[in-house]
């Protein structure tokens, strides 16, 4: 085509430019920020902040959050909420200690953790159940699902936390280090690729993120959209259980006050995570976002140490990474819909014509 | 002329490339039922909406109103103006009801006429609800105002809508305009709005009925208006027309004597039948029976409310159903999307945004969805191979952009629509149903589709097209069903395949079926 009809034509180099530009790598970019600011800058925390005992800290206090990351990931990526999370993982850490306690399940530590993801696998069934079957809102039925269990479990700890049950073998297992940092977090990351498999390169998550993405749509194509959902919500359960037992090798004690207030971080780490890289809830996204998460309210506390810091830090951080993303988006949009107007063919010609311009030959 | 409630007076209007409207006058006698009736495209819509005021008629036109309520003083009526026709006493229930569904009646009621305050200026929920009720029964519904209007059926939303519409009625409401008011309701629903436009009638409020339903016009229509090709055709008295003259009428040809039966009938010569229904029904269809053989591609034509829009996701299995389907002889459950994929059923549905797309996905995902099994190798989606694959089929169908990885949704409707077909092509399905595949899309896009549809036939599928375009009907297929009243009415045949025919057949009145 004429060099005239370049005049309105989208240029798909600098396009392609835009859809990798800063938005979708903000929480690296943030990341970088925060290591240069106060491990290179700022004098109150240089000296403390790229320390390798502080980086091991920092990481491995973020493993039971990332483990419900994990978890709420899947569920998330079939369109659908499950807020029982936080409270399982807790409901988790205690029935280990319980029956570490009570000592009547064979196998030791390794028989009492398959009993206590078992038991939170029921807690998961009773959700998707509550969700597919009786087809309750997902963010109602899960949110009443985390004050039952919530409620079993005060009623059965008294409110007491749990200590000296654990083995010294056990709580190895989380305080022992391979490679410079906790195994705990090597855990976190095993998990973290497995969910990832599921999630990208099996057909079992695609047709999850086909569930997500229009439920209608996919129930048409053959998708069985309730099995999926079941299954997803089967699965967040059983990262929470996980969450759970890792939580207990850590620090050797279960309390039932640990779960619920780890249900916003988690949630801020998702919604964060999936403005990352591509804009859907993806695994090493959500990773990223942990990290930049946890070395960013690490700094602010090594500044200016406080409680209060850190949910700050986390809410303002989400709400300023989700606002930067959708603006890009709607740039996007916008640029994609003016050609559409008159016809629907105008689009293709305009794209296709760009096509031929990058083109050597031409 | 002073003898007419409205009085419309050289109605033109042009949109791009068409003539919608050409110096029509229409007028409407005090207290009568009139109703405008005329095929898609034959400016009846245009008419009430540029009475409603979305549109701006062309210069020329002039428009009056007779205030029967103040003395019969002459109101002259601003055009295109959306105040105008409300001030001047004329009321509108559009096809789409405009209620809010989660509301009851008594609060839908107050939105159009502002809510009642007490003293405290909070709203009276008690003289609200009182209020309602006896609106309501004065057009003869006896609902509870309170209970949200999603859960009346839907004679009585439309019943809210007129009740909303006629509030004030003794001092303000000159006219009233019903636009299509039964395309959503069953039979018996039908005659429960005619005793509500009765009651209506008998206030002295005159009423234009819009219609696809001649049977309708006949029973509740005093006169009638025949539009066509954007010219007034003709105003009539209905008691001295009959059917027939009235299809001639709006079509303008006179109208075939014979048709074809049955559906056995039409049956291509010795082949073999790939999918047989009988017995089908659902909300909207009664005891349809259809054979399909290999290679065929079935039309299935109806106005709305014939059924015909259901027929493409009962067949499939996307409503519930009673009745039998068989793909080559083996029973399909309804209900069951994926089984009716497994054996074989392949669906394209009409509603591309709400139901057909994944908008959010890209282009890949939302073409290999319906089977992901050639890329899962040795416990890995292989993903290149995916997209060599999408990539093979962007060339085959000229999608353009020929990207794998772009959002479907920043595609044309055009484009959009081919990899919804592409994505079920794949996978080589018996029987393919395609429920108006080319709405919305542009005339290339539509060829390409057309020639895809030809093409799947060719290659042995059973293709059933169910499809508002009767050109397109007559463009694809070897037969035709025309449905009516939720029953196929007739079946066509090669020669017989014509858009007037099936135009005609899809307006003929049901009683004449059974005479």
């Amino acid at each position: 085509m004429s060099t005239t009809a370049d005049a309105g034509a989208v240029d798909p180099p600098v396009n392609r430019l835009r859809n990798v530009s800063l938005g979708r790598y903000s929480a690296l970019i943030l990341l970088a920020l925060f290591f240069v600011y106060f491990g290179l800058i700022d004098s109150t925390t240089k000296d403390v902040f790229t320390d390798g005992s502080n980086i091991k800290v920092t990481l491995a206090a973020r493993v039971t959050i990332g483990f419900l990351t994990l978890g709420l990931l899947v569920p998330l990526a079939a369109g659908i909420f499950d807020l029982s999370i936080g409270a399982m993982m807790g409901f988790a850490s205690m029935v280990l200690a319980w029956i570490e306690q009570e000592n009547r399940v064979p196998g030791g530590v390794f028989g009492a953790s398959v009993v206590t993801i078992l038991i939170c696998m029921v807690f998961g069934w009773v959700n998707g159940f509550l969700v597919v079957k009786l087809n309750i809102n997902s963010f109602i039925a899960t949110l009443g699902m985390s004050q039952v269990i919530t409620a079993a479990m005060l009623w059965r700890s008294d409110n007491q936390r749990i200590a000296d049950v654990f083995s010294d073998e056990f709580q190895d297992l989380g305080r022992k280090e391979f490679l410079t940092q906790s195994l705990s977090v090597w855990y976190l990351l095993g998990a973290a690729i497995v969910i990832w498999y599921m999630l990208e390169y099996t057909p079992f998550g695609r047709k999850l993120f086909a569930t997500g993405g229009n439920p209608d749509a996919a129930r048409l194509a053959g998708v069985r959209t309730g099995r999926y959902i079941w299954t997803a919500l089967i699965i967040s359960s059983v990262m929470a259980a996980l969450g759970g037992i890792v939580f207990d090798m850590r620090q050797g004690a279960a309390s039932p006050q640990t779960g619920p207030p780890l249900l916003f971080p988690a949630f801020a780490a998702v919604f964060f995570g999936a403005t990352q890289i591509r804009n859907r809830p993806n695994v090493w996204g959500t990773m990223i976002a942990i990290v930049t998460l946890a070395f960013g309210a690490k700094g602010l506390q090594l500044k200016s140490p406080g409680v209060w810091v850190e949910p700050l830090f986390n809410g303002l951080a989400l709400a300023i990474a989700v606002a930067f993303a959708s603006y890009q988006g709607g740039l996007r949009l916008r640029r994609k819909r003016d050609p559409e107007v008159p016809s629907g063919n105008l689009a293709a010609t305009v794209s296709s014509r760009t096509d031929l311009d990058v083109d050597p030959s031409g | 002329m002073s003898g007419s409630v409205l009085e419309i007076r050289g109605l033109s209007k042009t949109f791009p490339g068409q003539h919608a409207l050409i110096n029509v006058d229409f007028d409407v006698a005090p207290g009568e039922v009139h109703a405008l009736v005329g095929q898609n495209g034959s400016g009846k819509s245009t008419l009430i909406k540029i009475l409603a005021g979305y549109h701006d008629p062309a210069p020329g036109a002039s428009a009056s109103v007779t205030r029967q309520r103040r003395g019969g003083e002459l109101t002259h009526l601003r055009l295109g103006d959306a105040r105008a026709a409300e001030e001047a006493g004329v009321r509108f229930v559009h096809q789409d009801l405009g209620l809010v569904e989660t509301l009851g009646a008594h609060e839908n009621l107050a939105l159009g006429a502002g809510f009642l305050t007490n003293r405290m200026g909070t709203i009276s929920w008690r003289q609200e609800i009182k209020r309602a009720r006896a609106a309501l029964a004065d057009l003869g519904y006896h609902i509870d105002p309170r209970k949200p209007v999603k859960e009346l059926s839907a004679a009585e939303r439309t019943g809210i809508a007129i009740a909303r519409a006629l509030q004030n009625w003794d001092r303000d409401v000159e006219l009233l305009v019903l636009d299509e008011p039964t395309a959503s309701l069953p039979g018996p629903e039908v005659e429960r709005l005619f005793d509500v436009i009765r009651t209506v009638k008998e206030r002295g409020v005159a009423v234009v009925y819009v219609s696809h339903h001649l049977d309708e016009v006949f029973h509740i229509a005093d006169r009638v208006t025949v539009l066509r090709d954007g010219r007034k055709i003709d105003t009539v008295p209905t008691s001295t027309l009959d059917h027939d003259k009235l299809v001639e009428l709006i079509v303008g040809r006179a109208l075939y004597a014979e048709f074809a039966t049955d559906l056995s009938e039409g049956r291509a010569g010795g082949r073999k039948v790939v999918l047989a229904a009988r017995g089908l029904s659902s909300s909207s269809l009664l005891h349809l029976d259809l054979d399909v053989t290999e290679g065929e591609i079935i039309g299935v034509a109806g106005i709305t409310g014939s059924g015909r829009e259901e027929v493409a996701r009962v067949l499939f299995g996307a409503l519930p159903r009673t009745g039998v389907v068989q793909i080559g002889g083996v029973h399909v459950v309804g209900d069951r999307p994926d089984l009716s994929v497994r054996a074989g059923l392949a669906m394209v549905p009409a509603d591309r945004k709400q139901v057909g797309i994944m908008p959010e996905m890209a282009v890949r995902e939302n073409m290999t969805l319906t089977d992901l099994q050639p890329y899962w190798i040795q416990g890995l989606l292989r993903v290149r191979k995916e997209r060599s694959e999408v990539s093979t089929w962007l060339d085959t169908l000229d999608v353009r952009p020929r990207q794998t990885e772009r959002l479907i949704k920043t595609l044309s409707g055009g484009n959009q629509q081919k990899v919804l077909i592409a994505k079920w092509l794949r996978v080589k399905p018996k029987v393919l149903v395609l429920d108006e595949p080319t709405q919305g899309v542009d005339v290339g896009a539509k060829a390409d589709i057309h020639r895809l549809v030809d093409h799947a036939a060719e290659a042995g599928a059973a293709v059933i097209v169910c499809s508002t375009d009767t050109e397109e009907l007559v463009r694809l297929c070897h037969r035709v069903v025309v449905m009516q009243r939720g029953v196929a009415r007739a079946v066509l045949t090669g020669d017989e395949i014509t858009v007037d025919r099936i135009n005609q057949l899809q307006l003929q009145v049901a009683q004449e079926a059974t005479a």
